[in-house]
């Protein structure tokens, strides 16, 4: 008798684990070849702090008062958490919110709607946009070649003491570039070193149903554009893709943004309208137009959970609270 | 023993009609009114001709033709084997997407759109002076890459050894595009392209004394 309940006992605990471990095994997890060409920037740990310094230093404004920093918060996955619709100099209010930054390397174009298609020329936007930092390239150059300590770094990192736009971007890009997620639960089990609870479990197999078409693994992201049934904010009139091709298949199409450390990039879409998940996934189940029908996604009140549950195994409190990714110290010493 | 021939030239001229012009000076406009034209600044591409559809062009054999750098106006041509050597206006595709330059292609030259990624191929910006006293500027940043509003196009295939001499009569591309488009095309598209088409056609060839 003692046999045969050991038995029984033994056999729902494998199929327990089974079920669990099952979870774990099916995760397609290989990471695509990266596409920025890093033989041609090759990382290096002076350029990637220098890149650090620049990205934090407001004086890349017209203003002197905002950064990359002010709209890319480390803390919310280097995204814009404040508002809905970013802001720069003199308050002046854009028509997007900032998306977070990570995994750039694999990223074939940026901006909500791909108008760059190179991290070397990324900054260059923001920098010179008037309603964003409204400098000029030749200003900020100027800026920081006449600091001393900037002239040090610049030498460190590139040879060459006077920064130019080479030197300047590529060390941008080199910080930008080492801003990597891949620590996150979901990770972990995909490399077997954890397992999903069953809750987590049952979001996954959701979020696999409804939502990876375009959120694809590893990266939570396939970079195309597309529209989900968002109706245009009249405010804004933002055409989205249809601005950089002009094909009026573009119209109103944004690119597919990653889904990884979402717990922490709020608020959401490219306008920021939605404040947290829980709005998301209720317009997912009422007016999206995302389902092979073009219907919305139909989720029970239960159903909304679990999938939430399996969003927070994206977040990676090893790339939010990296030090080496925070405010460097280092810029409260370089002279005014 | 052969000897070594002098590298070949291609200079640049500005006219209007028959006249060659200055930047920042008033000329007429036949039937339209006065012009005066603040900038001209385009990129031609100079590489041997038979290469040209077989490797991607160099940063180096890119220039930035601005009439308000006199420096700018000659430049080296190449023939390579083939002995003839092509121009092209504008940048190429994959140089396009290929990231960041230096030298003529720097972004410092003003020639690089910062809201979108791309090169301006060229600029034409100045004023119009109609008789009735109106004044109205222009300006004509032409660019883009994307298919079918490429501005890249073929300039002059040359197959001398010796320096010539390409004008540029601005006449015809000024007169249609002051009358027929707006007054600032900015951006890459239709309006963009049939100028820098039209500006591409604009230039004659003149062997140089």
């Amino acid at each position: 008798m003692n046999r045969k309940v050991l038995f029984v006992c033994l056999l729902f605990t494998l199929v327990s684990l089974g079920f669990t471990f099952t979870v774990g095994s099916s995760i397609h997890y290989i990471w695509p070849k990266k596409l920025y060409e890093v033989e041609l920037n090759a990382l290096s740990k002076k350029k990637i702090a220098l890149g650090r310094l620049l990205f934090y230093d407001t004086r890349l404004s017209a203003n002197n008062t905002i950064s990359c920093a002010s709209c890319h918060s480390p803390f919310n996955a280097f995204a814009h958490a404040d508002h809905a619709l970013s802001h720069g100099i003199y308050d002046s209010i854009g028509k997007r919110n900032a998306p977070s930054l990570m995994n750039l390397a694999w990223q074939p174009n940026f901006m909500w709607d791909g108008a760059i298609h190179h991290i070397d020329f990324q900054a260059l936007a923001p920098l010179t946009h008037p309603g964003e930092m409204g400098e000029s390239l030749e200003n900020v150059l100027k800026k920081l070649n006449g600091i001393q300590k900037y002239r040090t770094l610049f030498f460190e990192a590139w040879n060459d003491s006077n920064a130019n736009s080479s030197s300047l971007l590529k060390s941008l890009s080199q910080f930008m570039l080492s801003l990597e997620s891949k620590q996150s639960k979901y990770d972990s089990v995909a490399r077997k070193e954890a397992v999903f609870t069953p809750q987590e479990e049952r979001g996954y197999n959701l979020f696999k149903k409804h939502c990876n078409s375009c959120h694809q693994e590893p990266l939570f992201t396939n970079y195309s554009f597309q529209t989900n049934g968002l109706r245009p904010n009249k405010n804004i009139n933002d055409i989205g893709r249809y601005t950089i091709t002009h094909q009026v298949a573009d119209s109103f199409k944004f690119k597919v943004p990653t889904l990884r450390n979402i717990e922490y990039s709020f608020p959401y879409m490219h306008d920021g309208r939605y404040t947290n998940l829980t709005e998301v996934l209720q317009f997912y189940a009422k007016h999206a137009t995302v389902a092979k029908n073009g219907a919305a996604v139909p989720l029970s009140a239960e159903q909304k959970i679990d999938l939430q549950v399996f969003l927070l195994t994206l977040s990676d409190p090893h790339f939010i609270f990296n030090p080496a990714h925070g405010y460097p110290m280092e810029l409260l010493t370089i002279e005014k | 023993m052969g000897f070594l021939a002098a590298q070949p030239m291609a200079a640049f001229q500005l006219k209007l009609g028959d006249s060659s012009i200055q930047l920042n000076q008033r000329y007429a406009l036949a039937g339209i009114g006065e012009v005066q034209i603040k900038t001209v600044k385009f990129y031609v591409s100079v590489m041997p001709h038979t290469e040209r559809a077989m490797r991607p062009i160099s940063a180096e054999e890119y220039h930035l033709i601005d009439f308000a750098h006199p420096s700018s106006l000659v430049i080296p041509v190449e023939v390579g084997g083939s002995n003839a050597t092509s121009i092209w206006i504008g940048v190429d595709s994959v140089t396009q997407v290929s990231g960041l330059f230096m030298g003529d292609l720097d972004p410092l030259k003003g020639m690089y759109w910062t809201w979108q990624s791309g090169y301006i191929s060229l600029k034409v910006e100045g004023e119009l002076f109609k008789p009735n006293g109106d004044a109205t500027s222009f300006e004509y940043h032409l660019g883009g890459y994307r298919m079918p509003h490429s501005i890249y196009f073929p300039l002059h295939t040359n197959s001398s050894f010796k320096t010539f001499q390409l004008i540029l009569n601005i006449e015809p591309f000024l007169k249609q595009a002051v009358t027929q488009f707006p007054a600032k095309v900015v951006s890459p598209g239709k309006d963009a392209y049939l100028l820098g088409e039209l500006f591409a056609q604009s230039f004659y060839l003149l062997p140089h004394e």
